[in-house]
């Protein structure tokens, strides 16, 4: 019972039917002979499908190594290739570290950066376009929370972006295939998302951006159009092919008929639900007044059931996560939270099996504290 | 490639008397066991252990090898003044970092060799003072030390390095240490095993209510300790259904007195059927509720073997200083929860009476939550 697919989604079951194909991939793509050429039209191919999907240009898909590197070269760009002298960046309170820490680290040296709280759970753009000043040159909203899976209003920005000439970076990794996010309606300039958060392999990132918006961290044999040079990640890059064109045909509403298993069963046995008014259908945090999360999760893990729980018990508030916060009504509620994330490859006996673990973990909490 | 030599010096052992045979042979089995891995051969002269070796972690070890005060590598040389002399210069040539004065040390066991111990520092020191720019004798605080030691043959050394001291291990009984996973108990073992005492330890847990990660961390700490001490045998036990069963029927204020009567009858259970010898806890006085002197004679008292508390008296920061020393600091600061927070009260009485406690306990089935919690032990 595997119910934390936002960390790591289960895999694709087109992967693990067609391993061999995946893995046995040993020649280069640079390679000019026939076994490189086909491996060339391959990653060709995933682009083409990525580009079709998001409704953007092949050539705007670059692949990486990870969803961090790709936030990481996105910021890097827009730093690097700002040749005004303004200095000022918009992010939210809550994003993922791979974005935070590096503005901390801009911050450090100079930059100005400005934290939007969000409002019920999620950023509002009317508070992003509130916040842009001529200054501004730099705007990273994530358009999923990764904990509590609230959606953020980033709509209606685009004009004021081409307008005052500011780069968007929108991390989506729990975004891309899950909430729809229209790249060019929503004028964002680097768009990043992690195929194993869609039931794909570990160690590829994907970041979509026009190359001029991009600048290399480093040099090499000017892979990915020098932008990530190093040999491509062929099984990361097939797998995901494969994935995508699963997707195509598999059933998606499956996911928010269990979140309501789930849901329903917090809500009977007294938890909190932690959203905002615009959730993913795939993230579901909750939690318990009652119920410290780390008891919950060891039992829950000892049955064979794997969900994700916040920080250790003991955590003061300033360990407790900045999504959970402003997403719940008091401190007690956020100290306590989980969450639980779906993939299409879960099924409804799985999740009502997973309930019936939880029943039990919490009754047997209950009895004893 | 050039022999390796070391000479290991003895502590208190060699003041013993009667008793000398027996930890020198301990130290020996011990010095062979810790050593296994590495291509050494070790000789027992005169009341000195020598060691030649290729690879100098054996010298590491060694210094962490409890009942030795010293470890000093040393060049050894057949009874030949002149080569010995040759050897100094050499070796001072080689060894001396700014040092002016020196000074040379002789210890003559080796009676029959003709010059005595005078003869032979005057005839070293005026060859170091003819073949070495800039140096001369002081006597009394040289910077350079000279020692010669005259067996069947000459060995001379510079430094000693100091190793931990104490008594070889396994040569002074058996203790059961209580380790709960935080910086107090595993530097109570330590004290003990390095007094000699061969040491097996409990950890009480109250899993699902505490995590795996501070079993682990047990573990991590064990290992540490093991770094001076032969295989630690670790039993792990689960409280938590006692834990439930006190929470449910007696008087919160005396949760924890009551908790560690629990734990020290589980420990004395245990020690008997292994035929160990004592306990061991870290307890400090009053640095908890549960060790004020009065809490502390409330779970003396049901001990049937006596309780070792090698931290008594001691302040945290001595203790955070040994603890850091064998490398289980950063283990035990860790932020798992041990057993011990779990069920934690409100109200604590820190002055609790035997009368009141014994009172409480009349409430439950004692020997059940004994039963209960030794039948979870797993080693």
């Amino acid at each position: 019972m595997y119910f934390d697919n936002a960390a790591s989604s289960k895999i694709s079951p087109a992967v693990i039917n067609n391993i061999e194909n995946i893995v046995n991939n040993y020649s280069n793509p640079s390679s000019f002979h026939d076994k490189g050429r086909e491996l060339r039209a391959v990653i060709d191919e995933t682009r083409d499908i990525i580009a079709d999907l998001l409704k953007i240009k092949s050539e705007n898909v670059f692949f990486t190594s990870s969803a961090t590197i790709a936030n990481y070269i996105s910021i890097n760009s827009a730093v690097k290739l700002n040749k005004t002298d303004r200095r000022h960046i918009i992010t939210s309170d809550f994003e993922h570290d791979s974005i935070k820490k590096n503005l901390i680290f801009l911050e450090n040296k100079g930059y100005k950066i400005t934290r939007i709280k969000p409002v019920k759970g999620l950023i509002r753009s009317e508070d992003i376009i509130n916040s842009i000043n001529d200054d501004t040159f730099l705007i990273a909203i994530m358009r999923v929370n990764n904990e509590t899976g609230s959606i953020n209003d980033i709509y209606g920005l685009k004009d004021i972006l081409r307008e005052k000439d500011i780069k968007f970076i929108s991390d989506c990794v729990q975004a891309f295939y899950k909430v729809e996010t229209d790249i060019n309606k929503l004028g964002i300039d680097y768009y990043i998302f992690s195929p194993h958060k869609i039931g794909s392999l570990k160690g590829i990132g994907v970041l979509i951006s026009k190359k001029e918006n991009l600048t290399p961290l480093y040099l090499g044999g000017n892979q990915e159009r020098g932008i990530f040079s190093g040999t491509e990640n062929t099984t990361g890059i097939i797998a995901l092919n494969y994935v995508l064109k699963d997707l195509k045909h598999r059933d998606l509403t499956i996911v928010k008929k269990i979140k309501t298993i789930f849901r329903d069963f917090i809500l009977k046995f007294g938890g909190n639900i932690i959203e905002a008014n615009h959730t993913s259908d795939y993230i579901l945090s909750a939690s318990f007044n009652d119920i410290p999360p780390q008891v919950l999760s060891n039992i829950a893990s000892d049955n064979g059931l794997y969900i994700s729980f916040g920080s250790a018990c003991h955590s003061k508030s300033k360990d407790i996560s900045n999504s959970f916060i402003y997403c719940s009504k008091d401190l007690l509620t956020a100290k306590n939270a989980f969450r639980i994330s779906f993939s299409p490859y879960n099924t409804i006996e799985e999740a009502n099996r997973a309930v019936k673990v939880l029943e039990n973990g919490v009754n047997y909490i209950r009895g004893i504290l | 490639m050039k022999e390796k030599l070391l000479i290991l010096k003895y502590s208190e052992i060699a003041l013993k008397k009667n008793n000398r045979k027996f930890f020198e042979n301990i130290l020996i089995s011990n010095i062979h066991r810790r050593l296994s891995n590495f291509d050494y051969s070790l000789d027992v002269k005169f009341g000195r252990i020598y060691i030649s070796y290729h690879d100098d972690k054996i010298i590491d070890i060694l210094k962490n090898t409890f009942g030795l005060i010293g470890v000093a590598p040393c060049i050894k040389t057949k009874l030949d003044l002149n080569l010995l002399k040759e050897n100094i210069i050499n070796e001072i040539k080689k060894y001396r970092n700014k040092q002016k004065t020196f000074k040379v040390i002789v210890k003559r066991t080796n009676k029959n060799f003709k010059y005595d111990s005078y003869q032979i520092a005057r005839i070293i020191g005026s060859s170091v003072l003819k073949n070495i720019d800039n140096i001369k004798v002081d006597v009394k605080n040289p910077e350079l030390e000279i020692h010669i030691e005259v067996r069947s043959s000459f060995y001379m050394y510079f430094h000693t390095f100091k190793a931990v001291g104490g008594l070889p291990y396994g040569s002074s009984g058996s203790s059961l240490v209580l380790l709960s996973g935080g910086i107090d108990s595993p530097v109570a073992a330590y004290k003990m095993a390095k007094r000699g005492v061969k040491i097996s330890a409990i950890h009480f847990h109250s899993y699902p209510f505490t995590s795996k990660e501070s079993i682990d961390k047990i573990y991590s700490l064990k290992s540490k300790l093991e770094n001076y001490t032969r295989n630690i045998k670790l039993y792990t036990a689960n409280i938590l259904e006692a834990q439930k069963i006190l929470k449910k029927n007696t008087d919160e204020r005396y949760f924890t007195v009551l908790q560690r009567r629990l734990m020290t009858r589980v420990a004395n259970r245990i020690a008997k059927r292994k035929g160990i010898l004592s306990i061991t806890t870290g307890e400090n006085i009053s640095q908890v509720a549960s060790q004020t002197i009065e809490a502390i004679n409330c779970t003396n008292e049901i001990s049937n073997i006596p309780i070792f508390r090698p931290l008594i008296t001691d302040d945290k920061n001595d203790i955070i200083n040994i603890s850091k020393s064998i490398d289980c600091y950063d283990i035990s600061i860790l932020p798992f929860e041990d057993c011990c927070t779990v069920f934690l009260p409100n109200k604590v009485t820190t002055r609790p009476k035997l009368g009141q406690i014994i009172y409480q306990e009349s409430l439950v089935n004692i020997e059940e939550l004994v039963e209960l919690t030794l039948n979870t032990i797993e080693m």
